[in-house]
């Protein structure tokens, strides 16, 4: 009995798998460790080394980190993330167009479906008129 | 795209009826012009509502998962940015100083850890609402929905009753109007656009609260920036110069300067490490809230679900870094108070304005009749609503403060009462009690509890109102919200994502530890007033407690999973398409049908 696909990418050979994940795991872990150093460490020092420390329009450096350095420098690092992961993603998808053989017919049907595959970009085939 | 055509074809003319007649009412009366424009923006939010209203399953519970992640940050914004951020956290950093600063970064920068490690996989699950993913992430095991619905209610309910407060406050502090009824009528306007559509109108109608609100609090603090001719270039960038003025005259006083740090105590204790897990709770919080949790649900993809985060805190970020500013001019403002005479500065008319209200007060300690800083007191809420008047703005400012506070206070509580909504519905009716209703069952369902938790929660509020001990408690148990948030749900959710050995006796078993490790210090310190414990020598606070909670939680979560069985291959199948992105650049999704019938299955 012919099994019914929901989700294509729980079908996908378990090297694609490992391949994105292998990728993604370090990839957040860098950007989780950056993040720790605007969330935590550079609050240790400021507020004791850096308080005499003035910063454009006299602001003392270690208010200034906590009351908006740190804020947007967390929307930058999300943004750069998101660029980052777009990529990534899209090699995977380059990935299993490349190695289309090897998937299974059904998982190739619901793959089509969604417009993924090595026809997707191509013209469509002129519909044939009805005789 | 019809739709935002259709939202913003009848919003323009809308909002510009809405301005004309204010003006035209104004030049007869300041009040009755004030009075309209906090109701009329009630009627502003239900027109968007009705416009955006759904009628499915699918755009009542995930807004058809079509919001673009544009609208969605700023939806989430709103939904995050409560009466607290707009109208208390400027009051407490300037009653704080450096010391109020963990609520900055606290609530800010969770949202970049939410990027990295929740919103695209909640998205990807593809199920329903937030216990329906722990559910399907312990294998489809109904006691994990069930605590996880109980951890929902204890966060939202708390949470939402406070939202309600806020909003009769905003009645009262500028209409006049007892904050009793003013929160009955914050109810009326509520009620009314969350049944209207669920999450899809809601939604919509966030998004324009955030429009509403971000003008409004920007207004007068740049105004005020311009009075004192910060503008060169941003006032963000030049403030420094005022916070030293301040600095100065409070040196002159011999008194503790705004930017000391660890001079005044946060969450019942002080110190770095204090301020520092302080911080960090509040991240942790953030992430594990339900209401903020449920907006990675309503976009097409996963990664839009992502870059919508990186909205959100792009559009909360101009509030948040804003309100130091409030706190330093407020600051600035009062300290121009000290050291004259005491019967010169009452007969300045903001300070005879606010005297009675109890927001200041003035108290010659001395009886030498000069004031002091000691024997000035003030309400952390002045800073924002006091604002126009301590800088003699025009008169519609005011009450366009409110109407931003409004939109602050309508937008979350709708946010956390549709989570609340749907973890009835969804969660226990239509997943344990009729598995078998029609959608249009669900769907009525859905509206009538909309009303009857809203009244519910109003009720609460009018209680927390009348009693002020109970409102003490109202208030303190929001900023715990955050600890019970990062106690029971942010280690599962973020474990449940990244480690797949977690499973449905661990994710239990973590939530019943934080939880059990968060509640009773938050009531034995915060409420029977037990002396804080101390960690590395220095106390910690209820809010830094939530830390310890978390990570009891983790503990527990890996421990307890590691000595039962794991989980079987399906849900590793499930945590795989998790973690993977759509394959599709585009998915079909209209009507989200097809997600629905995945998660329908399951």
């Amino acid at each position: 009995m012919a099994r019914r696909i929901e989700h294509p990418e729980e079908h996908l050979p378990q090297k694609h798998k490992d391949w994105y994940w292998q990728r993604l795991f370090p990839i957040t872990m860098i950007f989780f460790a950056a993040w720790t150093v605007i969330a935590v460490w550079w609050h240790i020092p400021a507020p004791l080394a850096w308080r005499t420390v003035l910063l454009m329009g006299n602001m003392p450096a270690h208010w200034y980190l906590a009351a908006f350095i740190s804020i947007w420098v967390g929307v930058i690092m999300i943004f750069v993330y998101c660029a980052i992961m777009d990529r990534v993603d899209a090699q995977l998808r380059q990935r299993v167009v490349e190695d289309w053989a090897s998937l299974p017919e059904d998982v190739k049907a619901v793959l089509r479906a969604q417009g993924v595959g090595p026809e997707a970009g191509k013209p469509a085939a002129k519909p044939v008129r009805a005789v | 795209m019809a739709l935002h055509r259709d939202i913003f074809r009848i919003l323009i003319p809308a909002v510009i009826g809405y301005l004309i007649i204010a003006a035209l009412i104004g030049a007869f009366s300041a009040g009755m012009a004030s009075m309209w424009l906090v109701i009329g923006s009630i009627l502003l939010y239900i027109a968007v509502a009705y416009v955006a209203r759904g009628s499915t399953a699918s755009e009542v519970l995930v807004a058809e998962r079509k919001i673009p992640p544009v609208v969605n940050g700023a939806a989430t914004a709103a939904d995050w940015m409560s009466a607290a951020s707009y109208l208390s956290m400027a009051g407490a950093i300037a009653l704080l100083g450096y010391d109020g600063l963990p609520y900055i970064i606290g609530w800010t920068l969770g949202y970049t850890i939410h990027a990295f490690f929740i919103a695209p996989y909640v998205r990807k699950s593809e199920t329903w609402t937030v216990p329906d993913l722990v559910e399907a992430r312990a294998g489809g095991w109904g006691p994990a929905r069930v605590v996880a619905v109980i951890m929902l209610f204890i966060m939202s309910l708390t949470y939402l009753t406070a939202q309600l407060v806020g909003a009769g406050v905003v009645f009262s502090r500028f209409l006049g109007i007892p904050a009793t009824v003013g929160v009955f009528g914050a109810l009326f306007g509520m009620g009314l656009y969350a049944a209207a559509g669920g999450w899809k109108s809601i939604t919509w109608t966030q998004f324009a609260q955030y429009i509403v609100l971000i003008i409004c609090y920007l207004l007068p603090v740049t105004i005020v920036a311009g009075l004192l001719g910060l503008w060169k270039p941003l006032p963000w960038f030049t403030y420094g110069e005022v916070l030293q003025a301040v600095e100065a005259k409070e040196q002159a006083f011999g008194i503790s300067t705004f930017t000391t740090p660890f001079a005044k105590p946060l969450g019942g204790a002080s110190g770095q490490l204090n301020w520092i897990l302080s911080a960090l709770l509040l991240m942790l919080g953030t992430i594990g809230l339900p209401h903020i949790l449920m907006r990675s649900y309503m976009t097409p993809t996963a990664a839009q679900a992502r870059k919508s985060v990186g909205w959100a805190l792009v559009f909360i970020g101009l509030l948040y870094m804003t309100a130091p500013m409030y706190a330093t001019f407020a600051r600035y403002a009062l300290s121009q108070l000290w050291g004259r005479p005491i019967a010169e500065i009452q007969n300045i008319p903001w300070v005879a304005k606010f005297l009675p209200t109890g927001l200041l007060t003035i108290q010659d300690k001395n009886n030498d009749g000069v004031l002091t800083p000691g024997e000035l007191t003030f309400h952390g809420d002045i800073v924002v609503i006091g604002m126009p008047d301590m800088w003699g703005l025009l008169w519609f400012i005011a009450p366009l403060v409110a109407v931003g506070g409004l939109a602050a206070a309508l937008s979350t509580a709708d946010g956390l009462l549709m989570v609340m909504t749907t973890g009835l519905t969804r969660d226990i009716y239509r997943r344990f009690i009729n598995p078998r209703a029609s959608e249009q069952t669900e769907i009525r369902i859905t509206r009538v509890l909309v009303f009857v938790l809203s009244i519910a929660a109003s009720i609460l509020a009018y209680f927390a109102i009348r009693d002020p001990r109970f409102a003490f408690y109202v208030a303190l148990l929001v900023a715990w919200a955050f600890v019970f948030a990062a106690a029971g749900l942010t280690p599962i959710i973020i474990l449940g994502t990244f480690w797949k050995r977690l499973n449905r006796y661990g994710m239990v078993a973590g939530m019943l530890a934080g939880m059990a490790t968060a509640l009773p210090y938050v009531i034995g310190v915060g409420i029977l007033g037990a002396k804080p414990w101390r960690l590395g020598g220095e106390p910690i606070g209820t809010i830094a407690w939530g830390c310890v909670a978390c990570a009891v939680n983790l503990v527990a979560c890996v421990v307890v999973s590691l000595l039962t069985r794991p989980e079987p291959e399906s849900v590793m199948r499930f945590v795989d398409r998790m973690r993977l992105p759509d394959l599709a650049i585009a998915p079909a999704i209209a009507g989200g049908s097809e997600r629905k019938s995945a998660a329908s299955e399951r």
